[in-house]
């Protein structure tokens, strides 16, 4: 029979602050942060284990890695770096992770919360991994859907190329906002500290999961306009996607799936982006027609502005890419998709009268860019088609 | 005979041991003996991060499943009574107070908005209560949260970190700007105009965590991302404390905080998993729960509440519900 333990809490002097000290603003900061951040020296007191996984041995603040992040990144509702909220609110670029816990029905249009992003496992906070056996493993990959978590993406010690044991140099700032290094011989980290070649993913980061690919090239605006909310995309993202969905990185649609990558420019689609500001109105010019709801990548090299408006150049810049259709985490429709493909007409979408119907929160964003949430019917108008047909111009 | 009079002295010894467990040492005097947790005829309530609403008079205690829209009552013994807001259609309650007199007061939220009404004890909703007389710099004025003090309603907006004290039939009585004096009270020793400007960079995106009023207004709050735990007297004297950190008695990510009658003030860390207790005068006394498996233990800690009789309730992740610990021994410091 084992005794139970006392819980005793050590107590020293009195500690009373008066003025505040510390902010958690800069946690990250491009690279690993305080390793007390997110482990546990001594779980806490008295050695005791981890709940809820025998497997975690990695000392972490949460039964898994992923419930780790989210001690931080999960919040009741929108604001800054929270990319999982109970209402469905955050308008972070990425996607709300509610939506992987919150299916939605209205007629005969049904969306599984299964179906809404990357299923994540994290105990603490209820998200299990894909129950569709069609997706035990990644589509177009090998990754196992029981293993995907936070770290599967983004390398949570944010090294860059496989960190200062690599002989790399010194990170001095975050990689996601813009900045240059000032410092002689430092570097900036990834973009959103995403696992790069070096990287070996996985739930626990130890899978043995080896990208090949490295970290994109974005430039995220930073501060009040929310963390992330707004977002410039220069290069590598379908690439990246690739380290886990390689059979969907295709350069031509003879292979029966939509081109995409570094190579796959926007060229003789620029006409129709530029000039499409909605269905029937193709009044647009290219210093304006930049959607944040079918956002491009700009191109190597291309000078990247979150707040810039202007829209592909034919010919010379821009290439479509993963997340000009998708959001990186979750959003409310299925396939995870910036926009219904599921209804003829956007404004009039069975999501709008499942909300109405009370299936989830009236706060919920489901379109959105640029930290606001987007009225359909005000800015698209009551008859908008498929903002596919931004390139594509078929309405 | 041996062998029973063994078998009865383990058993003894058992049971002692398992009290002993379930009383969490915070710091001589100072004890929280877990109780149970909230329940129905089937055992444990499971919910995420409940919304922590006493009603104080009664010693009932209502949780607001943010995730299911539900408000569930419970017993002074921790026993679900009722339920209610299934039938809201679509309105989503975030937070709700009681008043002295049993009436309930809903905040939801909904597109572009947000709507404050009355509920009768069954939860029937009642009368809007129309918000007048904001002033200019509550433009935005999006709350998320609100308590009830004395005829008072405060209404909190987390982002923006104001707070709006109306009456209850909405009239605007006053209002604080909790970020513009958190941000004075962060800069107030920097030295340069370079070193402050740095510190509101830093600033610029934080938000109340946990907020609570006790009994004679007092405003207590929570800023996670500065580590920082705030007590605002009436007179709009802000005192801070917390210091960052993984020991005890340091702030990993701080959430919900409550006083009880006395001054003493609970403030939830969800990082650490634990529940800090602090006297009056800010002083650290202590800290109980801390992640595990164990009923005692908790996981991330959320909102947190605590009664008159000393009892206190916490809400936490991982469906785990609301714990119930009685705190005493605060009276002997």
């Amino acid at each position: 029979m084992n005794s139970k333990k006392v819980y005793l809490a050590l107590t020293t002097a009195s500690i009373m602050t008066l003025g505040i000290s510390g902010s958690a603003m800069a946690f990250h900061d491009g690279g690993v942060a305080k390793c007390n951040g997110c482990h546990s020296m001594h779980q806490s007191a008295d050695a005791k284990p981890v709940a809820g996984s025998t497997a975690n041995s990695w000392l972490m603040k949460g039964s898994d890695a992923s419930s780790t992040c989210l001690n931080c990144h999960n919040g009741t509702t929108k604001g800054g770096y929270k990319i999982a909220t109970a209402d469905g609110s955050a308008l972070a670029a990425g996607g709300d992770f509610f939506w992987m816990k919150t299916s939605w029905a209205n007629g005969r249009t049904t969306s599984a919360a299964d179906n809404h992003g990357h299923n994540i496992v994290a105990k603490d906070f209820g998200f299990t991994a894909d129950a569709d056996l069609d997706n035990a493993v990644a589509p177009g990959g090998t990754y196992a859907a029981t293993k995907l978590g936070c770290t599967s993406c983004h390398d949570a010690h944010g090294q860059v190329q496989g960190g200062t044991k690599q002989g790399q140099k010194p990170i001095e700032a975050s990689g996601s906002y813009g900045a240059v290094p000032s410092t002689p011989d430092t570097i900036l980290g990834n973009y959103r500290i995403l696992g790069d070649s070096s990287y070996t993913a996985g739930s626990i980061q130890n899978d043995n999961f080896a990208f090949n690919n490295d970290a994109p090239v974005a430039v995220a605006l930073n501060g009040s306009g929310g963390y992330g909310a707004s977002v410039a995309y220069g290069s590598g993202m379908s690439e990246w996607c690739a380290n886990c969905h390689a059979g969907l990185l295709v350069s031509n649609s003879s292979t029966g799936k939509h081109p995409s990558g570094n190579d796959v420019k926007i060229d003789g689609y620029a006409g129709n982006y530029n000039s499409y500001v909605k269905t029937g109105d193709f009044t647009g010019a290219q210093a304006t027609s930049y959607d944040a709801l079918v956002p491009y990548e700009r191109g190597v090299g291309a000078t990247l502005d979150p707040a810039s408006t202007a829209g592909p150049v034919d010919g010379t810049d821009g290439n479509v890419m993963c997340l000009t259709c998708h959001r990186a985490h979750a959003s409310a429709f299925n396939n995870m998709a910036r926009f219904s493909f599921d209804d003829s007409l956007i404004a009039e979408g069975a999501v709008f009268a499942a909300q109405a119907e009370g299936d989830f929160a009236a706060t919920a964003a489901i379109y959105y860019k640029d930290n606001t949430v987007v009225d359909v019917h005000a800015t698209y108008g009551e008859f908008q088609r498929s903002l596919c047909n931004k390139c594509h111009a078929q309405d | 005979m041996k062998t029973n009079a063994i078998k009865h002295l383990r058993i003894t010894i058992l049971s002692i041991a398992m009290l002993v467990a379930s009383v969490t040492m915070a710091k001589a005097g100072v004890q929280a003996e877990y109780q149970y947790n909230l329940s129905n005829f089937w055992g444990t309530v499971p919910s995420l991060w409940a919304q922590l609403t006493l009603d104080q008079e009664n010693n009932e205690i209502y949780a607001l499943d943010l995730n299911e829209s539900l408000i569930k009552v419970f017993s002074e013994s921790g026993m679900e009574l009722q339920d209610f807001g299934q039938d809201y259609g679509a309105v989503h309650p975030v937070s709700l107070a009681v008043s002295e007199a049993g009436t309930l007061f809903v905040l939801s939220t909904r597109y572009q908005g947000w709507d404050l009404f009355q509920c009768n004890y069954r939860g029937e909703v009642g009368a809007a209560i129309i918000i007048q007389g904001l002033p200019a710099n509550f433009g935005d004025f999006n709350p998320a949260r609100v308590e009830y003090q004395k005829g008072s309603l405060y209404l909190v907006d987390s982002h923006s970190m104001l707070v709006a004290v109306i009456d209850l039939s909405g009239r605007f009585l006053r209002g604080y700007d909790l970020g513009s004096m958190v941000r004075a009270e962060y800069t107030k020793s920097s030295k340069s105009d370079a070193a402050i400007a740095k510190l509101q960079k830093q600033m610029i995106d934080i938000e109340v965590g946990g907020f609570s009023v006790d009994g004679a207004g007092t405003m207590y709050f929570t800023v996670p991302a500065l580590f920082t735990a705030c007590r605002l007297h009436t007179d709009g004297v802000l005192e801070s404390f917390g210091i960052a950190g993984g020991g005890p008695g340091k702030f990993g990510v701080v959430a919900g905080i409550a006083a009880d009658k006395r001054g003493f003030i609970f403030v939830t860390d969800r990082l650490r998993c634990v529940v800090l207790v602090f006297d009056p005068a800010l002083n650290f006394q202590g800290e109980f729960g801390y992640r595990g498996p164990e009923a005692a233990n908790l996981l991330v800690p959320d909102d947190v509440e605590i009664d008159g009789r000393g009892y206190l309730y916490v809400a936490q992740a991982a469906n785990r519900g609301v714990s119930v610990f009685k705190i005493t021994g605060l009276e002997e410091l």
